[in-house]
């Protein structure tokens, strides 16, 4: 009996647990949901249009005849798709670690409040590991969830042409964001599919190159680096703009430290470089996964005592200001936004499952880099701060996002998104 | 009623648990995605997954028998996608050699110094993990190396549904009926007793230990074929999975004579199922992680031997 009672009691738990769960879940989704389709169906009402089931599951290449109905709604309201234009129901899925840092949570602002209702999308996070089994169980979990399209950041080139294979086999779109693909072989499989949509991403080695000229206009001659594993497609490329700038400076690098996974390894790591090099001029956070590096960076080299040791990284961290006003962190360089990448990306996902891709003719592949903003002191800092610490963020207003989705603004393009994207400021 | 009572009460809730485990699981999921669970595209997800699972956990079935935790398969599958990567560079059908034999040295050395140095199987693995990691940083030139992309197209339905078919056969047939599964079981229950026999307890416990290497350095190269990629992260999620799946299945930790092999199987399906179903609701990873370390949790409750375990107490 006492075993019964401990089976069901602990049965009890686990079902309530699942429940509860599923509950918090559901009504999480629903409300965006709900909040998502409410808009729709009014911007629906006052358009005159309702898309019917069959309409909806329309495939979307098959939306091209409507593409040429789509110049009559230019200059209508960002919630008011066009006359004439059925917005299927669409889901995307967005890996995002859910750390809770501002970046993501102005990520999934923007998508839930603005980029969603007006491409009548739901965006769905969902993230298990960023290696390669865990960007392949993203993939094949989200597509047999039956989501419209997915993206991704890639570990390597070499998890593509499977990814490829799998979303081209069951019509899902995908684009991969803040990566390029280096590979020749793999670039060209993707481009291939009909499913690729494209990708986002940042001029890695001009970023290396860029603090290393800096460290060496600063007079630095030994440094040190944390950076990302080899192999890695971001921490190569900005490892080469460094070397670059290294030779052109005559800047030796005395140490570095790779793959560092936790906050006490980066600790570890600037503590032995400090100890080992009596002269270290700078420690550069290159790159990492680990939540915080230049915040860490900073302290590690604050507590060690040593004066004229500068920290510089890529990527502006979260309380930029006040590492700027320490003294120790004196140049920082990054993306306005550091999810402005993937933004950018789930823009033209929009457009492509509605069937409106932003390269027009070419069936999704375009490719879009942003431009990096530099912050070298403690006012622009604090300028910088003002704008990316607030949650909600607007990356594009309503109208600015109406221009961004074709079906309202036939005339956008590759070239015309690079441009807003080479304007853009916070 | 009193004869309902006195059913209930000879009931082996241990036994039927994961049975209900697994239907409360299905039933739970498929109603609550409306019907998703069981799609086509689901099912071969859940395939892909479970296939890892599955395989790792018919591997540790050996081990639990014995009463051996293992820790460091996972850490010796990263070992051996990196080897298997590199072998393919030369030879893309070295790759499958090179990932088993990797995988069985790897576990033979830890089987090694758990036998004959009698040093317990626990602290082995775990310092093994330890070595494991490391030592895939030294193999991959802590770099991320790429598999030829040829071998990409060995990731074939038919291959998966033969190394599953084939895995559970082979490992149904060794651990219920032969002399090798029967011993694991006498040994997990009474050590000394099976020694006492003239059982030759520590070649069965290397036999364990390569068998637990060999299937890690399968799944190495299913990994290899599936992503292409050969990474330190390789494999950092299976042993929570497989022993979780193991756990879900029925599997006492303490070994011994208990332990079934269908236990394998369903305690995979579950795990399987389960990440599948909380996926396709939408639950995030951390929801997901609390989910499967509650269920954890009350399976070790249910199962766990108290009187018999050496290593929690």
């Amino acid at each position: 009996m006492k075993r019964l009672t401990a089976v069901l009691l602990a049965g009890a738990v686990a079902v309530s647990q699942l429940a509860g769960c599923s509950s918090g879940s559901q009504s999480k989704t629903e409300k965006t949901t709900e909040k998502a389709a409410k808009e729709n169906s009014e911007s629906v009402a006052e358009g005159g249009t309702e898309a019917s089931e069959a309409e909806k599951a329309a495939d979307t290449k098959d939306s091209a005849e409507t593409e040429k109905t789509a110049d009559a709604g230019d200059g209508a309201k960002a919630d008011e798709p066009a006359a004439d234009v059925d917005l299927k129901e669409i889901t995307i899925a967005i890996p995002m670690a859910d750390t809770g840092m501002t970046f993501q949570n102005q990520m999934s602002y923007n998508m839930n409040n603005i980029l969603g209702p007006a491409g009548n999308a739901t965006f769905v996070y969902n993230q298990s590991t960023f290696d390669a089994d865990g960007t392949m169980n993203f993939v094949e979990s989200e597509i047999a969830a039956g989501v419209d399209g997915l993206m991704f950041v890639p570990p390597s080139d070499s998890v593509l042409p499977t990814v490829c294979s799998l979303c081209e086999e069951a019509e899902v779109y995908w684009a991969i964001s803040m990566r390029t693909i280096e590979d020749e072989e793999i670039r060209e499989m993707c481009e291939n599919s009909p499913y690729y949509v494209g990708n986002c991403y940042e001029d890695e080695e001009e970023t290396g190159r860029l603090v290393g000229e800096y460290l060496g206009k600063q007079g630095a001659k030994k440094i040190a680096i944390i950076t990302t594993i080899k192999g890695d497609t971001t921490g190569e490329a900005r490892e080469a703009g460094l070397a670059k700038a290294c030779e052109e400076y005559g800047i030796e690098i005395v140490g570095e430290a790779r793959g560092l996974t936790q906050a006490s390894d980066v600790t570890n790591a600037v503590e032995s470089f400090l100890s080992a090099n009596a002269e270290l001029d700078a420690v550069f956070c290159v790159g990492t996964t680990v939540t915080g590096v230049q915040e860490i960076t900073v302290k590690a080299v604050q507590d060690s005592g040593r004066k004229g040791v500068q920290v510089v990284c890529v990527d502006h961290p979260d309380g930029i200001t006040d590492l700027f006003e320490s003294g120790t962190l004196t140049y920082s360089i990054g993306t306005p936004s550091f999810a402005l990448d993937t933004y950018i990306c789930a823009i033209k996902m929009v457009n492509a499952i509605q069937g409106y891709p932003i390269s027009g003719e070419k069936e999704g592949k375009s490719s879009n880099f942003i431009a990096m903003a530099v912050v070298s002191n403690a006012e622009e800092a604090k300028v910088y701060e003002e704008a990316s610490s607030n949650n909600e963020y607007t990356f594009f207003d309503e109208k600015e996002i109406k221009d961004l989705l074709r079906w309202n603004n036939p005339q956008l393009d590759e070239s015309g998104l690079q441009s807003v994207l080479d304007n853009y400021e916070l | 009623m009193s004869k309902i009572l006195q059913k209930l009460k000879k009931t082996d809730f241990q036994t039927i648990f994961p049975f209900l485990g697994l239907i409360a699981v299905l039933i739970f999921f498929e109603v609550s995605t409306g019907g998703r669970l069981f799609t086509g595209k689901n099912l071969k997800a859940v395939l892909n997954d479970g296939l890892y699972i599955i395989i790792g956990a018919t591997g540790y079935a050996f081990m639990f028998a014995m009463g051996i935790l293992d820790f460091s398969i996972g850490a010796n599958m990263a070992v051996s996608c990196a080897a298997a990567c590199l072998a393919a560079k030369i030879n893309p059908l070295l790759a499958i050699p090179a990932a088993i034999l990797t995988g069985m040295i790897l576990s033979g050395v830890l089987g090694l110094i758990h036998v004959k140095a009698h040093v317990d199987a626990f602290i082995t693995t775990l310092a093994g993990q330890f070595i494991f990691n490391g030592l895939v940083l030294i193999v991959l030139n802590n770099s991320i190396q790429q598999a030829p992309l040829s071998m990409l197209k060995w990731f074939t339905l038919p291959l998966k549904l033969v190394i599953l078919a084939g895995g559970l056969a082979v490992g149904y047939m060794a651990f219920e009926h032969c002399v090798y599964g029967k011993t694991c079981k006498l040994i997990g229950s009474c050590e000394e007793a099976a020694r006492q026999t003239g059982i030759n307890v520590g070649r069965y416990k290397m036999c364990g230990f390569l068998t637990m290497g060999a299937i890690a350095g399968l799944l190495g190269f299913i990994s290899l074929i599936r992503t292409g990629t050969a990474s330190s992260q390789t494999g950092s999620t299976l042993m929570m999975n497989v022993l979780n799946a193991a756990l879900l299945g029925g599997l006492p930790m303490s070994g011994g004579p208990t332990t079934k092999f269908r236990g394998v199987i369903i305690g995979s399906l579950t795990m399987a199922f389960l990440t599948s179903g909380m996926t396709i609701m939408g639950y995030n990873v951390n929801t997901q992680q609390l989910v499967k370390g509650l269920i954890f949790l009350i399976a070790i409750s249910i199962s766990f031997d108290r009187k018999n375990m050496k290593v929690i107490k």
